[in-house]
C-alpha cells in the first residue's frame, strides 16, 4: 500500500491512502471511522474541478451508498426489504429466469448449422435492464422500443457514475448526463406518477396491496424515510439502483462466462460439473474475487485516525480501496491468486468473493440476489449455469470488445468492461 | 456461571424476539412455536448490528441490515452473507419466568 500526498505543501494536509492488502482492506472498511463521501468517490476532494462537481451533484450526492450514520442504516433497513428471500424467490422465477428466454428468443440469430449467434453483452445487459425496472418501479419497457430507449441510457450512466475510472473523462461524463436527462424525464418521472396513482388507489380501496408489488419508487413515492423528500436523492437513488441491478450484474455473468470457458477448455473432464451449483457458485464468487466490483478501488473519508496496523491513516485522508488487487492478495489467497481456480482452497474467516461486494456498513445490497439465500441458488447462478446447458462458446469470427480505462501501471486494475461480447450456443433452441 | 432471570415469558408472546442485558451480555431472546424460548447473542456476527431488531424467521432470525440468518438453536449461519456463528445460551423456564445461563462477560457482546 502507499500514502500519496498529492496536494502541494501548505497547501492541503491530508493525503491519498492506497489500500491492497485484504486484511488491512476488511479492517478499514469496516472500521466506523471510515466513510462514504460523494466527493471522494468523485476524485473531486483532494483535485476539486469542475468535472468532478457535475459528477457528485448529478450522480453520487445523497444516494445510499453516500449516505451516511443513523441516515444510512434508517434507509439500509428500508431497502433491505426489496432482498428478503420471498423476493428473491420471486424476482428469479418470475423475472429474470423468464426475461431470459424472451431476450435470448429476440436476439439470437440462428446459423445455418443449426447453432445460434448472440451477443451475450447486449441480452445479459437487456435481462438486468428488465430486472432493474422491476426491482426500481420503472414503467414503459414492456415494449422493445421502450426498453431500447431504457438500454441507450444504461452504459453512459454507469459511465457517469464511474466516471472518475475512466480515460476520456469528459466525454464520459457528458454522455452519462444525457443519458442521466432521458433516464429522468422519459422513465423516472412518469413512473413515479404511476406509483403515486398506484398508492392512491390503494388508499381509495380500488386496488388490494397485494396487487401492488414493492419497489423503490413506491418507497419514494410514500417517503418512506425523510430523505426520498427531496426529488433529486430520489433520482439518484434510482439512477444508483439502475447501475448496481444491471452495470455489474452483466459484468458478472460475462466475465464468468469469460473465465469458465477457458477453466473447461484446460480442464474438460469438469464440464459436467455446470450441473453442480456449488461449483457454479464458486466459479462465479472467484470471478468476482478477481475483477469485481469492475473498477479498479472503492474511495472512502477518514473521519478519524484509523487503527489499521501498518498503515497510517489520519482524519481527512483520502482512502482507496483497490478491491481486485485485495482479491488477488497472495497471502491469502495463494501464489496462484492471479489465475481463476473455482476449486480454490479458501481461509476460514475469508469470503471466496474477497471483497467483492465490500463489507462493513455500506456492503452490497445485491449480494444475495447473486448468490441466494443459501449461497448457491441465486439469480446470476442460474443464469450462468443455463448458458453453459445451452453449449455456450466464444464465436472464432468476432472480436470482444471493452471499454477503455484509465491508465495503470498495474496490471491487475485492467478489469475489463465488456461492451460486446459475442458468442456461439451449440445446444440451444427458442422456444415457441 | 450464572443462573438469571431475564423476563416472564407472559411478556414475551410466540414468534416474537426482545433484547435484553445480562451478566454484561447484549443477547437476543425468541419465543419460538415449536421450541419455545431460545437464546443468542444478540450482535450479529458480520456487522454490529441487532439481531433483535431483525426478522424472526421460523427458527432463524434475520439481521435487518445485511439480512444474515442465525439459527437459534444452534446458533450456526442459516443464510449468508455471514459466516461466523453466534453464541447461544441455555434457556430454563419455571413457570413465567425465563432463566438464561450466562458466564459474565467483561465487556458487552453487543
Amino acid at each position: 500500500m502507499a500514502s500519496d500526498s498529492s496536494a502541494q505543501a501548505g497547501q492541503c494536509p491530508f493525503s491519498r491512502v492506497e489500500i491492497e492488502k485484504l486484511d488491512v482492506l476488511q479492517k478499514v472498511l469496516r472500521s466506523k471511522a471510515v466513510e462514504e463521501d460523494a466527493n471522494v468517490s468523485a476524485d473531486n476532494y483532494l483535485h476539486p474541478d469542475e468535472l468532478g462537481a457535475i459528477n457528485v451533484k448529478a450522480f453520487q450526492e445523497g444516494n445510499l451508498a453516500m449516505s451516511k450514520g443513523d441516515a444510512h442504516r434508517k434507509r439500509r433497513r428500508l431497502l433491505n426489504q426489496l432482498v428478503r428471500p420471498e423476493q428473491l424467490v420471486h424476482y428469479r422465477e418470475e423475472i429474470i429466469l423468464p426475461a431470459v428466454q424472451r431476450w435470448m428468443g429476440r436476439k439470437a440469430e440462428e446459423n445455418a448449422d443449426g447453432t445460434f449467434s448472440i451477443d451475450l453483452a447486449g441480452v445479459v445487459e437487456l435481462i438486468f435492464l428488465e430486472f432493474a425496472a422491476k426491482i426500481i418501479g420503472i414503467q414503459g419497457v414492456e415494449s422493445e422500443e421502450g426498453m431500447a430507449r431504457l438500454r441507450g441510457c444504461a452504459l453512459p450512466i454507469f459511465g457517469g457514475l464511474s466516471a472518475a475510472h475512466f480515460e476520456n473523462r469528459e466525454e464520459v461524463t457528458n454522455a452519462g448526463l444525457e443519458a442521466r436527462k432521458v433516464f429522468v424525464e422519459e422513465f423516472y418521472k412518469p413512473s413515479l406518477e404511476f406509483a403515486k396513482s398506484q398508492l392512491a388507489r390503494v388508499e381509495a380501496g380500488d386496488l388490494s396491496e397485494d396487487e401492488v408489488p414493492l419497489n423503490l419508487l413506491h418507497m419514494i413515492a410514500t417517503e418512506a424515510v425523510e430523505d426520498y423528500a427531496d426529488e433529486e436523492t430520489g433520482v439518484k437513488e434510482a439512477i444508483l439502483f439502475f447501475v448496481a441491478t444491471t452495470g455489474t450484474s452483466a459484468q458478472a455473468v460475462m466475465s464468468t462466462v469469460d473465465y469458465l470457458i477457458g477453466w473447461f477448455e484446460e480442464h474438460p473432464e469438469d464440464r459436467q460439473r455446470i450441473e453442480d451449483m456449488e461449483f457454479v457458485s464458486n466459479a462465479l464468487q472467484e470471478t468476482l474475487r478477481l475483477r469485481a466490483p469492475f473498477i479498479p478501488y472503492l474511495t472512502r473519508l477518514a473521519v478519524d485516525d484509523v487503527d489499521a496496523d501498518e498503515v497510517d491513516i489520519k482524519a481527512g485522508d483520502e482512502i482507496h480501496a483497490y478491491i481486485a488487487r485485495a482479491g488477488r492478495d497472495s497471502n491469502v489467497f495463494g501464489n496462484d491468486s492471479n489465475q481463476f481456480n473455482p476449486d480454490r482452497a479458501i481461509p476460514e474467516g475469508i469470503n471466496r468473493y474477497g471483497l467483492a461486494f465490500a463489507t462493513g456498513p455500506h456492503q452490497c445490497l445485491g449480494l444475495r440476489t447473486v448468490l441466494g439465500n443459501d449461497g448457491k441458488s441465486g439469480s446470476h447462478l442460474r443464469m450462468v449455469q443455463g448458458l453453459f446447458r445451452a453449449g455456450i462458446r466464444r464465436d472464432p469470427d468476432q472480436q470482444i470488445r471493452t471499454l477503455p480505462l484509465k491508465h495503470s501501471d498495474d496490471p491487475r486494475d485492467q478489469i475489463p468492461t465488456f461492451v460486446s461480447f459475442p458468442v456461439i450456443l451449440d445446444n440451444w433452441s427458442k422456444v415457441a | 456461571m450464572s443462573r438469571v432471570e431475564v423476563l416472564k415469558a407472559s411478556d414475551l408472546p410466540v414468534g416474537e424476539m426482545t433484547k435484553i442485558e445480562a451478566a454484561g451480555r447484549t443477547i437476543c431472546v425468541a419465543h419460538l412455536e415449536e421450541h419455545g424460548f431460545r437464546a443468542i447473542d444478540d450482535r450479529c456476527t458480520h456487522e454490529d448490528e441487532s439481531l433483535s431488531e431483525g426478522y424472526l424467521c421460523d427458527e432463524s432470525v434475520e439481521c435487518p441490515m445485511h439480512s444474515s440468518r442465525f439459527s437459534f438453536l444452534t446458533g450456526e449461519v442459516t443464510g449468508v452473507p455471514a459466516w461466523i456463528p453466534v453464541r447461544t445460551y441455555p434457556v430454563e423456564v419455571e413457570g413465567d419466568s425465563v432463566f438464561l445461563i450466562v458466564e459474565e462477560s467483561k465487556e458487552a457482546s453487543a
